[in-house]
C-alpha cells in the first residue's frame, strides 16, 4: 500500500484524536445513562408492581377474611340440608329460598352465591340476590372441580361469570360423610375495587381476562394505554407505552394467586414521566456538554497543533537553508517544551556545522579539498599505504633574482599568483597539491584518491601549467613585470603515501624514490621545460617528447635519461629540441 | 257417536260390577290386600321377611370438621342413624298404630333420641327439648318441610306427618345433631339392628317392594316375594 499519497497533517491527527476522544467519552456516558435509565425504569416498575401486589394481597386478604366470616354463617346446617333436599328432589326451589333467606339475614346484597352438586354441576346461582338459573349444559367451574377432586375443604380464587369477575371462595359441603357439593361465595371485582386498589398501590390497575380489562382504573380501562394485554402477559417483562398526550407508562403483567382457573391476570401501569424526568434532564445536559466539549476539543486541538506545527515548519525551512549551505543563522522558537529543546539542538547543530564549515574552509586552504575531506571524514590514520602515484614538482626559475628589490607583499603576491595558477592546473587534472615549498610546489596524482591514468594527468597538468603561464606572463608584461619561467619534473612509481606527523598536526604526503626523482628532474628542467621519467613516458604511447641527455642526479645511484615533453599526441616534426 | 241412555246405563253397571279388573279399586280402611270380599272373615295369608343389610364402611374422604374434636359440648361423636326397612306403599289395614306410644323425637344431650323415628302416616309427632339450651329442629325433606324455631327446655312442638317418606331432621344450632323420620303407610317396618339384621313378620303374602333407607347412603329397593306362612331371606347390600 502506498501510504505516501495519503497524508494526514499533524493538526488533522490531533484534531481527530481529540474529537474522537470526546465523541467516545460522550457516547459511552450516554450509553451508560441509557442503560441506567432502563434499569431504573425496570426497578421502578417492579417496585410499583410489588407495592401493588402487596396492596392487592392485603385487600384480597381482607376481603377473603370477610368472605370467610360470611362463609362461616353460610355453611350452617340449613344450607347443607337445603342443598341435600334440592338434589334429592331435583328441585332447586327449596335451596333457592333458603339461600335467599340466608343472604337477607346476612345482609349480603351484592355478590355471587352458587351451589353445585358433587359432580360440580351448578344447581342454584344467585347474583346480587337474584336467582340466575344455570344452564344444565354449562360446564362445571374449574375451581369447584378442583375443590371436589382435591383434598381441600376450601379454596380461594377467581371466577368469571357472565362477563363479570368475582373474587370467590369455594366451600365443600358434605353431610357428615360424603361430599354433597360445593358452595361458591364471592364479591364482584368491579371498577370501584380496582380504583381503590389503584389508590393504595399508586398505580393504574386492571384485572384482565384474555385481552379484556374487566375491572380496572380509568386509564387502563379505556385510556390510551389499554391495549395489547395478551402480548404483555406473554412477554413477562415491563413494556413502555406512550399515550397520545405524550405521557409515558410502564405496563407489567402479573399472575394472581388462584386466578389460573379463571384465566385472570393483573396488569399494573406505572406512570413513568416522573421516573424518566431526571434522566431526560441528564441526557439533555449531557448532549449540551457533549457539544461544548467538542467545540472545546476543536479549539484546543487547533491551538496545540499550531504550537507544534509552526515550529516544525520553521525547522523544516531551516533544514532547507542548511542543505543549501547556509549555516550562519539561528532558528527562533519561543517554546519552552520539547519543541524548544529541538530548536535549541538544531541551533547547536547549526553552530557546529558553521564551525565545521569554517574549519573545512581553513583546512582546504591548507591542504587540498580531497585531503581535507578525507581528514574531515574523521579517518585520520598515521599509518600509510604503498601505491603507485605520479609526483610532480614545479618551481620558478631564477626566483631569487626576480624577487630582488621587491617588497615582501609583492613577493608574496607574485608567489600566490603563480601558486594559484599551478594549483588550478594540478586540481584541474584531479591531482592534489601536496605542499608549497618556497617558490615551488609538489603535487601528487593518484593519492589519496586513486586515478588510473595518473601519469597522463600529471603531464597534462604540467602542460596546462605552462600554457597558463603564457597567459600570466602576458599580463605581467602589461603590468611591467618580468615573466615567470617554470620548470616541471614528473616521475611515477611506488611510493608510501599517508599522513605524517603527530596526532594534532598532520601532513599528507608521499615518500619514495620516484618522488626524489621528480624533484631532481624539476631542478634540472630549464625554463618552460617539462622533464618526465622513463616510467612516465612509458605509461602512454602517443606523446610528443624527445629524450633528453643522460643525467646523474644527486641522491640517485643510477643515471637517468629523462624525456622532454612538448605536448601530448603524435610528435610533430616541427618541434625541435631546445 | 252419540250414546243412548240405555247404553250409558249399561256401561255404568258394567263398571260397578267389575271391580278388581285392571286398576286397583280404592281399598276401604281396614281391608287387607287381595280381599275382594270383606265379608269373608278368613285368616289372611302372611309370611316373614328376614333381612340382612350390608353397610360397608366408607371412610370419609375428608376429615369432617364436625368430628374433628372441636370439643363443642357433649356427644360430638354421634352414633350413626340406624337404617330402617319398610314395605313400600299401602299394605294391609293402614299404617297401624305407633308402636311405642305417640311418636316422640326428644332432644337430649345435644342429640336426637331415638336416631330413627317411625311415624304412622297422619300421626302427630312431638319434639320435646330436654336440654338446658335452645334447639331449632327443622327438616327440608319433601314429605314434610318444617322448622320448629327455637324453644327452651321443657317445651315441645308437634308436627303432623301427612305424607309418606323419609325425612332428614337437623338442629340448626347444633350441626351434628341428626335424625331420620320414616312416615309409613303400613305397619310393616323395622329398624335395622346393629348387626344389620331385621325381621318383618305378618307381612301379607305376595310380592312387595322392600325399601331399606340409610340416612347417609340413601334408599335401596328390593322386590320380595313373601310366601304364605313362610320366611323369605333378603339381603340388601349398599356396597353395590
Amino acid at each position: 500500500m502506498d501510504y505516501s499519497r495519503f497524508r494526514l497533517t499533524f493538526r488533522a491527527k490531533i484534531l481527530l484524536a481529540l474529537v474522537g476522544t470526546v465523541v467516545l467519552v460522550i457516547g459511552v456516558s450516554l450509553q451508560a445513562i441509557n442503560r441506567q435509565t432502563s434499569a431504573q425504569i425496570i426497578g421502578q416498575v417492579e417496585r410499583a408492581a410489588e407495592t401493588s401486589r402487596r396492596a392487592f394481597a392485603e385487600i384480597e386478604g381482607l376481603r377473603n377474611e370477610e368472605l370467610e366470616r360470611l362463609g362461616q354463617r353460610f355453611r350452617g346446617i340449613r344450607l347443607h340440608a337445603a342443598l341435600e333436599a334440592s338434589l334429592a328432589d331435583e328441585d332447586p326451589g327449596i335451596l333457592e329460598s333458603v339461600a335467599f333467606q340466608e343472604l337477607e339475614v346476612a345482609g349480603l346484597e351484592r355478590g355471587i352465591v352458587a351451589f353445585a352438586d358433587a359432580d360440580g354441576r351448578e344447581v342454584v346461582v344467585l347474583l346480587d340476590q337474584d336467582p340466575h338459573p344455570p344452564s344444565p349444559r354449562a360446564p362445571p367451574d374449574p375451581l369447584v372441580l378442583r375443590l371436589l377432586e382435591g383434598e381441600e375443604r376450601r379454596i380461594t380464587g377467581y371466577r368469571l361469570y357472565e362477563g363479570v369477575l368475582y373474587s370467590v371462595q369455594v366451600y365443600l359441603f358434605d353431610l357428615f360423610v360424603e361430599p354433597l357439593g360445593a358452595m361458591t361465595l364471592g364479591f364482584a371485582l368491579d371498577d370501584a375495587v380496582a380504583r381503590r386498589l389503584g389508590e393504595v398501590a399508586g398505580a393504574e390497575v386492571c384485572f384482565v381476562v384474555g385481552n379484556r380489562c374487566l375491572a380496572g382504573t380509568e386509564k387502563l380501562r379505556s385510556g390510551g394505554i389499554a391495549s395489547g394485554f395478551d402480548e404483555l402477559l406473554r412477554a413477562g417483562a415491563p413494556r413502555i407505552v406512550t399515550t397520545d398526550e405524550g405521557e409515558s407508562w410502564a405496563l407489567m403483567a402479573g399472575t394472581l394467586e388462584g386466578g389460573e382457573s379463571a384465566g385472570v391476570q393483573q396488569v399494573i401501569g406505572v406512570p413513568l414521566d416522573e421516573v424518566l424526568l431526571p434522566f431526560q434532564r441528564i441526557q439533555r445536559t449531557e448532549r449540551w456538554v457533549g457539544v461544548g466539549a467538542l467545540l472545546l476539543a476543536l479549539l484546543v486541538g487547533t491551538m496545540l497543533s499550531r504550537g507544534l506545527t509552526r515550529p516544525i515548519r520553521t525547522l523544516v525551512a531551516a533544514t532547507g537553508r542548511v542543505r543549501r549551505g547556509e549555516y550562519d543563522f539561528t532558528v527562533d522558537v519561543p517554546s519552552t517544551d520539547e519543541v524548544g529543546d529541538l530548536a535549541d539542538a538544531f541551533n547547536g547543530m547549526l553552530r557546529d556545522l558553521a564551525l565545521k564549515e569554517k574549519y573545512r574552509g581553513v583546512l582546504e586552504k591548507v591542504v587540498s579539498r580531497d585531503i581535507a575531506e578525507e581528514m574531515l571524514k574523521g579517518e585520520i590514520r598515521l599509518g600509510g599505504e604503498t601505491r603507485n602515484v605520479t609526483t610532480l614538482f614545479a618551481d620558478v626559475r631564477g626566483f631569487t633574482s626576480l624577487s630582488e628589490g621587491l617588497a615582501s607583499q609583492d613577493i608574496i603576491a607574485m608567489l600566490n599568483e603563480w601558486f594559484d595558477l599551478a594549483a588550478g592546473a594540478v586540481e584541474g587534472e584531479g591531482g592534489v597539491v601536496d605542499k608549497y615549498s618556497g617558490d615551488g610546489l609538489m603535487a601528487v596524482f593518484g593519492a589519496p584518491i586513486a586515478l588510473a591514468d595518473h601519469p597522463t594527468r600529471a603531464v597534462r597538468a604540467a602542460l596546462a601549467m605552462q600554457k597558463a603561464l603564457v597567459g600570466l606572463n602576458r599580463i605581467r608584461e602589461e603590468r611591467g613585470q618580468p615573466p615567470l619561467d617554470v620548470g616541471v619534473g614528473i616521475a611515477t612509481g611506488s611510493v608510501v603515501a599517508g599522513n605524517t606527523g603527530s596526532q594534532n598536526r598532520l601532513n599528507y604526503t608521499v615518500l619514495g624514490e620516484s618522488v626524489n626523482l621528480a624533484a631532481r628532474l624539476c631542478s634540472e628542467a630549464g625554463p618552460g621545460e617539462i622533464l618526465v621519467s622513463e616510467a612516465v613516458r612509458a605509461s602512454w604511447e602517443e606523446v610528443d617528447a624527445v629524450q633528453g641527455p643522460l643525467l646523474r642526479l644527486k641522491g640517485l645511484s643510477y643515471e637517468v635519461r629523462p624525456w622532454i615533453v612538448r605536448g601530448l599526441g603524435r610528435a610533430s616534426p616541427s618541434t625541435a629540441s631546445s | 257417536m252419540k250414546l243412548s241412555l240405555p247404553g250409558a246405563l249399561a256401561v255404568l253397571l258394567a263398571l260397578l260390577l267389575l271391580p278388581g279388573l285392571g286398576a286397583e279399586p280404592p281399598v276401604p280402611e281396614g281391608a287387607a290386600d287381595g280381599d275382594l270380599h270383606p265379608a269373608l272373615d278368613a285368616a289372611p295369608a302372611t309370611g316373614t321377611i328376614e333381612g340382612e343389610v350390608l353397610l360397608p364402611d366408607r371412610p370419609a374422604r375428608r376429615v369432617a370438621e364436625r368430628y374433628a374434636g372441636a370439643g363443642r359440648g357433649a356427644s360430638q361423636e354421634q352414633p350413626p342413624v340406624p337404617a330402617v326397612a319398610h314395605i313400600h306403599g299401602a299394605v294391609g289395614r293402614g299404617p297401624g298404630a305407633a308402636r311405642d306410644g305417640a311418636p316422640t323425637l326428644v332432644q337430649r344431650d345435644t342429640a336426637f333420641v331415638p336416631g330413627l323415628l317411625v311415624v304412622p302416616l297422619g300421626a302427630e309427632a312431638s319434639f320435646p327439648n330436654e336440654d338446658p339450651f335452645f334447639h331449632n329442629v327443622f327438616s327440608y325433606s319433601r314429605p314434610k318441610r318444617f322448622d320448629l324455631g327455637r324453644y327452651p327446655r321443657g317445651e315441645s312442638k308437634s308436627v303432623t306427618f301427612d305424607a309418606p317418606g323419609y325425612l332428614k331432621v337437623f338442629c340448626e344450632i347444633h350441626r351434628w345433631m341428626r335424625a331420620g323420620i320414616l312416615v309409613v303407610e303400613n305397619p310393616h317396618h323395622a329398624v335395622v339392628g346393629d348387626d344389620g339384621r331385621f325381621t318383618l313378620s305378618g307381612v301379607p303374602a305376595g310380592t312387595h317392594t322392600l325399601v331399606v333407607t340409610d340416612f347417609d347412603r340413601g334408599a335401596k329397593e328390593v322386590e320380595v316375594r313373601v310366601p304364605d306362612g313362610g320366611t323369605v331371606q333378603v339381603q340388601v347390600d349398599f356396597g353395590r
